[in-house]
């Protein structure tokens, strides 16, 4: 029984190491990749642009396909490029009769990603809350950082290591006092001094408020936004800029996409008609003079949608392409191994077994395994009724299977079974 | 009987126990050491920022030392039993072949065990005096794996020194090693946290693989 234990354990273990490790040295060798492009909406023209890599080379190209040379495509996107294009002395005064400002085209240039694993990583709740009003030119760190407990507000003095008691309270009956119920359910802030200013965090509470706290001067600042519940927040990413327009983006459970504004929190939807998928788009949120573009970025194609600055949507791109998956080597791939696993699909950061099955293709390398298998049992002489749980995990896992059960087939147990 | 091999089996791994307990002990004084010199050297805060955001991790000293234990443990412990293929008058003494080796297995697996636990309470105790708590429940929780991955290394390890023939040895060591790197993927903090009961339970399983390779030497296959 132990013996029998013992050995399909082993087994497992070793379908699962190969399952993990074979295809990716396949992919070591036949891998492709599609490289996809950047694709941005030009204010000249009122169309995209994109550059993207082919053949080792920058290609740059309009929607229709029409190709540019470099210093085309710069002077297209003048809100993207306006360095280059000043420093060659090349950038327009106006376009379509709006003068341009340089200082008017930076403070609208942002750019905010978020690629999928971000939205489900490991987090040791403990918060720096930076002092937004400190007179001074550059932000500071805190010497403490906070954590909210069923009871409150706690802050945590890094160089005592014990808690502020004074302004634990002092922060706690802030909350209270604006109805907050602890504990928190979520927190997002933004934890750099690499900022203009600082926005503090935002905070769900335990009955799906979302709150903006804030220090100023060493005072608590709260805020309930009256942020709509049934808008469930999944994330948040609080980005601030100096254009002032928006605290930050906010995920909703159901993929939608918010910014959350400075006109009294209320949100504004990004338009993505549907398009969004958390778990496998890398998000790219970018804002400039005139528009607002949301570009989804997948495996398998790019969804581009632009708004002017009211949020209208004025244009999308859209293209596809083949993933590897579907080229001869991803179905050559996909007859040789059954199914493969992989510790991580990119949709989070947490550690997994993650199996792509590839059946009904892997039926074709699954029976011919199945063929040498009885052959080797055969030259062995054993008898095949003997084996049948051998057989059908070999029918199921194919090449692995086939491998792991002759590696660990000669338990001598059959030997005296043996003619 | 079984007193004599538990006798046996500590006189086999007590040096090899002691140097480990030292190495351990070290390593934990080395790691503290440098916490506080950090604290010295940097402000806290950011000290804090780093460990927190950017997934720094003090304790990554301690990453191969339970990998280390365990094959140690397992050489000390198999190595001598397969020189002139001693296992065999084990297999001869009138106690259940199959006893013997869970016994012995069984040592070696509970003796790092323990070590690991004892470990594990110093360093949460030490880490509660540097750090607020959540910061070393992160630390320790990221540090299981590592203890699985000693707790594998030593059964599998056992398993393929006791296999008596080299051209099956070479599959398990593959096996064997590609597996050991599972549990070292990623460099985040925490990231193992929703799997590790499954590798608990793995472990578990795994920890009488040397029944297999005793089985085969007992019955001397020859392919």
């Amino acid at each position: 029984m132990i013996v029998r234990i013992s050995r399909y354990t082993l087994i497992l273990v070793a379908i699962v190491v190969m399952a993990i490790y074979l295809p990716d040295f396949y992919w070591l060798f036949f891998d492709v990749k599609t490289p996809s492009p950047y694709v941005s909406f030009s204010p000249v023209d009122s169309m995209f642009f994109m550059h993207r890599r082919k053949d080792n080379k920058l290609v740059f190209l309009d929607e229709e396909g029409n190709i540019y040379t470099r210093d085309e495509y710069e002077a297209k996107l003048p809100f993207f490029y306006y360095m280059q294009l000043i420093s060659d002395g090349r950038m327009p005064e106006s376009i379509h009769g709006i003068k341009l400002d340089v200082n008017e085209i930076k403070k609208n240039r942002n750019m905010h990603r978020l690629k999928p694993y971000q939205l489900d990583i490991p987090q040791i709740s403990l918060y720096p809350l930076l002092e937004s009003e400190s007179g001074r030119v550059r932000l500071e760190f805190p010497d403490e950082y906070f954590r909210i407990t069923d009871e409150g507000m706690e802050f945590v003095n890094s160089i005592t290591r014990k808690v502020d008691k004074e302004m634990s309270a002092l922060f706690t009956q802030a909350l209270k006092e604006k109805g907050f119920e602890f504990p928190a359910k979520k927190i997002f802030t933004n934890p750099t001094t690499r900022k203009a200013f600082d926005e503090g965090c935002f905070v769900v509470d335990a009955k799906d408020d979302l709150y903006h706290i804030k220090k100023a001067k060493g005072q608590p600042v709260v805020t309930n936004t009256h942020f709509p519940k049934d808008i469930k927040i999944r994330h948040m990413m609080v980005t601030e800029n100096t254009l002032k327009e928006y605290y930050g983006t906010i995920i909703s459970e159901d993929d939608r996409i918010y910014f959350l504004t400075y006109d009294e929190y209320k949100p504004v939807e990004l338009p993505t008609k549907g398009a969004y998928d958390s778990g496998k788009a890398i998000l790219l949120i970018t804002t400039d003079l005139f528009f607002r573009q949301v570009t989804l970025d997948k495996e398998d194609g790019i969804d581009v949608f632009v708004t002017d600055r009211d949020y209208n949507l004025i244009d999308e791109y859209h293209e596809s392409w083949k993933t590897r998956e579907e080229f001869p080597q991803g179905k050559i791939a996909r007859a040789i191994f059954p199914f493969s696993i992989s510790l991580n699909d990119g949709s989070t950061t947490y550690v997994g077994l993650y199996a792509d099955w590839h059946f009904p293709l892997a039926w074709i390398g699954n029976i011919i395994a199945l063929l040498i298998f009885v052959i080797f049992l055969k030259k062995e002489k054993r008898k095949l009724k003997k084996s049948i749980p051998e057989l059908v995990l070999v029918a199921v896992t194919g090449l692995y299977g086939l491998i792991a059960c002759m590696v660990y087939i000669y338990v001598p147990v059959w030997h005296s079974e043996r003619k | 009987m079984i007193k004599n091999i538990f006798y046996k089996e500590w006189l086999k791994i007590r040096w090899a126990y002691l140097a480990r307990g030292l190495l351990f002990a070290g390593a934990i004084i080395y790691v503290f050491a440098s916490v506080g010199h950090s604290y010295k050297f940097y402000e806290a805060a950011s000290y804090w920022y780093n460990i927190i955001f950017r997934g720094v991790k003090f304790y990554t000293t301690l990453r191969y030392l339970p990998l280390l234990a365990g094959l140690v443990v397992a050489a000390v412990q198999f190595v001598p039993e397969i020189q002139r293929k001693r296992i065999k008058l084990t297999f001869h003494l009138p106690v259940d072949e199959y006893n013997v080796l869970l016994v012995m297995a069984g040592i070696g697996f509970v003796s790092l065990l323990a070590m690991f636990g004892v470990y594990s309470l110093v360093f949460l105790l030490v880490g509660y005096t540097y750090f607020p708590a959540e910061i070393v429940h992160s630390a320790f929780l990221t540090m299981v794996p590592w203890y699985l991955l000693g707790l594998t290394t030593y059964s599998l390890a056992s398993y393929v020194i006791l296999e008596p023939l080299w051209k099956r040895r070479i599959f398990y060591i593959l096996f064997a090693v590609g597996f050991g790197k599972l549990f070292l993927y990623g460099w985040f903090y925490n990231i193992y946290d929703r799997v590790l009961i499954g590798m608990l339970i793995l472990t578990i399983l795994l920890s009488v693989s040397v029944i297999y390779s005793g089985h085969r030497f007992k019955k001397g296959v020859f392919k």
